[in-house]
């Protein structure tokens, strides 16, 4: 018999249009010393369920039950008060205050006189298992480490309901695990804890209870232990998706040379290794992974091929090069928001960026906003774009619908080769896998991809070849049917040669 | 890094859509509250003063719009503040924070006077082009220079642009006690410049003359550039988002090197207007304010030529507004100021407002 809930959730319907309720008539139940995973795709609703919980949103029906009593949560003050503390997916801290002066802004007036001296900060923060030095300027932070503050924040506020909202977007792979510890730590102590992700591995990993919301409907809510990734997958997405199958290649072998890396060498940065002496080939038909631990030489790879970034030493050759030199690669840049987009442009201008000063878009220095227009209609159909028309900015659309449109660009480039850099960070299962497909599809159809990222389950289903980067070096290359371990050993560096 | 790839939520784009579409269009209803309200403002202060406000806005708007010659002053006070501004526009669009129109006018002031007082008169009607176009390239090259030391040594540009203005104005004080003060002469001021150079006069009675035409063409001519054509679009793009348009191949350096050059010769050409159309001379201080005015110009039309053309107009409308209340009702002419300047923190309110609620 489990025991019972802190707080619960009933039966909460919400709509910001009416018609459309955006959560419609969820309950569920948050017990202390669990972390309770709420999942689910995004624009779920799984965000204003939170929102509405720590006071930001008024439910149009239903309440809370904090211990088997009504409350009510006006604002997020009232939802303090209540003992419920939330980590926002993008910080509320002041960066130019110190760790110290930031917690104290946060605490409220009766707590403040024991934060007065910087060890009493650190004492305290030790004691919840989350040593920081007080000292330090926030900005100065790495993103770990900020959200450290945040959590602190929560604590200090001797909150018993810790809210997370897609709090590992930010992290790599070690911190998210070094994460997660402190949540157990946290539940452990007699709390509750509640993560809204969409990253299944985590819930599996870490969670004891998970809730999914597909479109505003609670579809499960239930204890993690015996439920399998597919059961997950299936509730958020409404439908069955193997996560793990290999995407085809055409078994044909593959083609032509179509980029050529010799010796390349690129000088070393405090965040990167650079690369040294590393040499590649691409052929038409192949999808070739590059793993690797971030900072290994990813980024220098991706602005060589880019051409946004010469070789110390060594040479870059392409089968096709734009007039001024640079290779001609459709690109994926790594972050969509500052390089693969212009946010403030309208998507008829970000999907035909590359093109935009060649015939028809532009004749004689002029443009041709109407073959710009018609031409971006068809490319926003032919790739599902989900926006009221092309001249509305991206900056309005969900994270998988702005990837559809970086990505339309790429194929959309009189080339060859196409090379992306983590084409699926921050989308939900759907958009990743509908990027990955037309990835796949666009090897088959005889171009070469590039396909450097961070999630080694997705290269290890995409790639015919995968190499391996370490300390700047392809320090192995295994084929797409190699295993995890092979993998993980060479990523760090273990059987370098 | 990381921090930058995070996802935009959007289970209800036609809702969102919705709500950054207020925030982006209500831009022109913001600056027309932020007008009327310090217009309100303004008419509280002079009744403080004991001025009947209704007689003092009739006095105002007479004095701006009731005669021919009120609307020839409220055009040629509209002039430069209007080539300032498109100046700053031009440079900011691609990125790049020119805060020295001021400089730029007065170094096109100083290009302007020099064929127009030197060269020979048998030149005739050539003296007119010749003087602008010299005023566009003295200003164009001294825009150039921070856009250089900002490429090449990555001199911040608001600093130089800014330090920039004040080597201008004293250059030109220099150059009006010194080198081009007429023998004998005790004033501050170069000699008269060639008939021929002078910009004709548009409307007979008036001060009005070609230079506000000339200001409205480059509006014009802006906002065909930043819209049809294809160096407008890779000029915003570069601004908006430089390492997307750098991923893309866009020329960066050269587009900051061409927006600098464009904004430069359109500040130059401002201050050759003043010197061509208006003092026929070069004066020490015969800028009050106009590059500073023309930022503001800018920033309250929105970065757009046709605001800053709407936002010029009133600007150029309080400054002759604000003559006629001296001289009628002898209120002081810093007045002008005050009018000028609240709508900029009526306008910083609003959106500050706007921003706060906009982030819920």
């Amino acid at each position: 018999m489990p025991p019972d809930p802190y707080l619960t959730l009933t039966a909460i319907t919400k709509a910001f249009t009416p018609g459309h309720p955006v959560l419609d008539n969820v309950t569920v139940a948050f017990r202390r010393g669990e972390i309770h995973a709420i999942l689910g795709e995004n624009g779920a609703g799984k965000s204003t369920l939170l929102n509405i919980l720590f006071g930001m949103y008024q439910p149009d029906m239903g309440g809370i039950l904090l211990e088997g009593r009504e409350v009510i949560h006006r604002s997020p003050a009232d939802a303090i008060a209540n003992r419920i503390g939330m980590v926002h997916q993008h910080f509320k801290l002041v960066p130019t205050f110190t760790v110290a002066e930031n917690l104290r802004l946060a605490a409220p007036p009766a707590i403040r006189p024991s934060l007065a001296r910087n060890a009493d900060i650190a004492r305290l923060a030790d004691s919840f298992g989350l040593s920081i030095d007080p000292k330090a300027i926030v900005s100065t932070l790495p993103l770990s480490l900020q959200q450290r503050v945040e959590i602190l924040k929560a604590l200090i506020n001797k909150a018993e309901l810790v809210l997370f909202d897609e709090p590992t977007t930010i992290l790599n792979p070690a911190e998210i695990a070094a994460f997660y510890k402190v949540l157990r730590q946290i539940a452990a102590a007699g709390r509750a804890v509640v993560v809204v992700t969409h990253h299944l591995n985590e819930v599996v990993d870490h969670a004891q209870h998970a809730s999914v919301i597909r479109r505003g409907k609670l579809i499960s809510s239930g204890p993690v232990a015996g439920r399998a990734r597919e059961d997950f997958v299936r509730d958020m997405v409404g439908h069955e998706v193997d996560l793990s199958a290999a995407l085809d290649g055409t078994g044909e072998a593959p083609g032509a040379v179509r980029l050529s890396l010799q010796n390349v060498s690129v000088a070393a940065t405090p965040s990167s290794s650079g690369l040294r002496d590393t040499s590649l080939t691409l052929r038409a038909g192949e999808v070739v992974g590059i793993a690797g631990v971030e900072g290994n030489g990813q980024r220098e790879l991706f602005e060589l091929v880019a051409g946004a970034l010469t070789p110390d030493s060594g040479t870059v050759e392409a089968g096709r090069s734009h007039a001024d030199g640079r290779p001609r690669v459709g690109l994926v840049p790594e972050d969509r928001h500052q390089e693969g987009l212009v946010l403030d442009l309208p998507i008829a201008v970000n999907l035909l960026l590359n093109k935009i000063d060649e015939a028809p878009y532009a004749r004689a220095g002029r443009l041709n906003h109407a073959a710009i227009t018609a031409r971006a209609e068809e490319m926003r159909a032919a790739s599902d774009v989900r926006s009221r028309n092309v001249h509305v900015t991206p900056r309005i659309l969900s994270g998988g619908n702005q990837q559809k449109i970086v990505l339309a660009r790429a194929m959309n480039e009189d080339a060859d080769i196409i090379a992306v850099y983590q084409p699926t960070r921050g989308l939900d299962v759907a958009a990743s896998e509908e990027i990955l497909r037309r990835l796949r599809d666009a090897a088959n159809g005889g171009r070469a991809v590039l396909f450097i990222s961070s999630n080694l389950d997705e290269i290890m289903r995409i790639s015919d070849r995968i190499i391996i980067f370490y300390a700047g070096r392809a320090v192995g290359e295994v084929n797409g049917r190699a295993s995890r371990e092979e993998i993980g050993a060479l990523m760090t560096g273990g059987a370098a040669h | 890094m990381t921090a930058t790839i995070t996802e935009t939520k959007t289970g209800w784009p036609d809702r969102i859509n919705e709500a950054a579409r207020k925030l982006t269009q209500g831009y022109a209803l913001v600056v027309i509250i932020a007008f009327a309200a310090s217009l309100a403002v303004g008419l509280l202060i002079l009744a403080a003063l004991g001025v009947s406000p209704w007689q003092a806005l009739s006095v105002m708007i007479n004095g701006a719009f009731g005669s021919r010659m009120a609307i020839g002053d409220t055009l040629v006070f509209m002039t430069p503040r209007l080539m300032t501004a498109l100046a700053a526009l031009i440079a900011i669009r691609c990125g790049f924070y020119n805060l020295g129109a001021e400089g730029q006018l007065q170094l096109g002031a100083v290009g302007a006077v020099l064929p127009a007082t030197m060269l020979p008169h048998s030149l005739g009607l050539l003296l007119l082009p010749i003087s602008l176009i010299s005023g566009a390239i003295f200003g164009a090259l001294w825009g150039l220079i921070p856009a250089v030391l900002k490429l090449w040594r990555g001199a911040n540009e608001i600093i130089v642009t800014l330090m920039m203005n004040f080597i201008g104005i004293y250059f030109v004080k220099y150059l009006v006690e010194g080198p081009l003060q007429p023998a004998g002469s005790n004033f501050n001021m170069s000699a008269k410049i060639a008939n021929a150079a002078q910009l004709p006069l548009l409307l007979p009675g008036t001060r009005l003359h070609l230079g506000a035409v000339i200001a409205v063409v480059t509006a014009a001519l802006l906002w065909f550039l930043l819209y049809h054509s294809t160096f407008g679009i890779r000029l915003r793009a570069a601004g908006l988002s430089p390492r997307a348009a750098r991923l893309q191949g866009m020329p960066l350096s050269r587009l900051i090197l061409s927006s600098m050059l464009i904004s430069g010769a359109i500040a130059g050409v401002g201050g050759a207007i003043e010197v061509l159309g208006v003092q026929y001379r070069l004066i020490e201080g015969f800028s009050s304010d106009f590059g500073f005015d023309g930022l503001a110009v800018a920033l309250l039309g929105g970065l757009e030529p046709l605001g800053a053309v709407i936002v010029a107009l009133y600007f150029g409308a309080i400054n002759s507004g604000t003559i006629a209340l001296q001289s009628v009702l002898s209120i002081p002419s810093a007045m002008a100021m005050i009018m000028s300047g609240l709508p900029i923190l009526f306008l910083a309110t609003i959106q500050g407002f706007r921003l706060v609620k906009g982030r819920k």
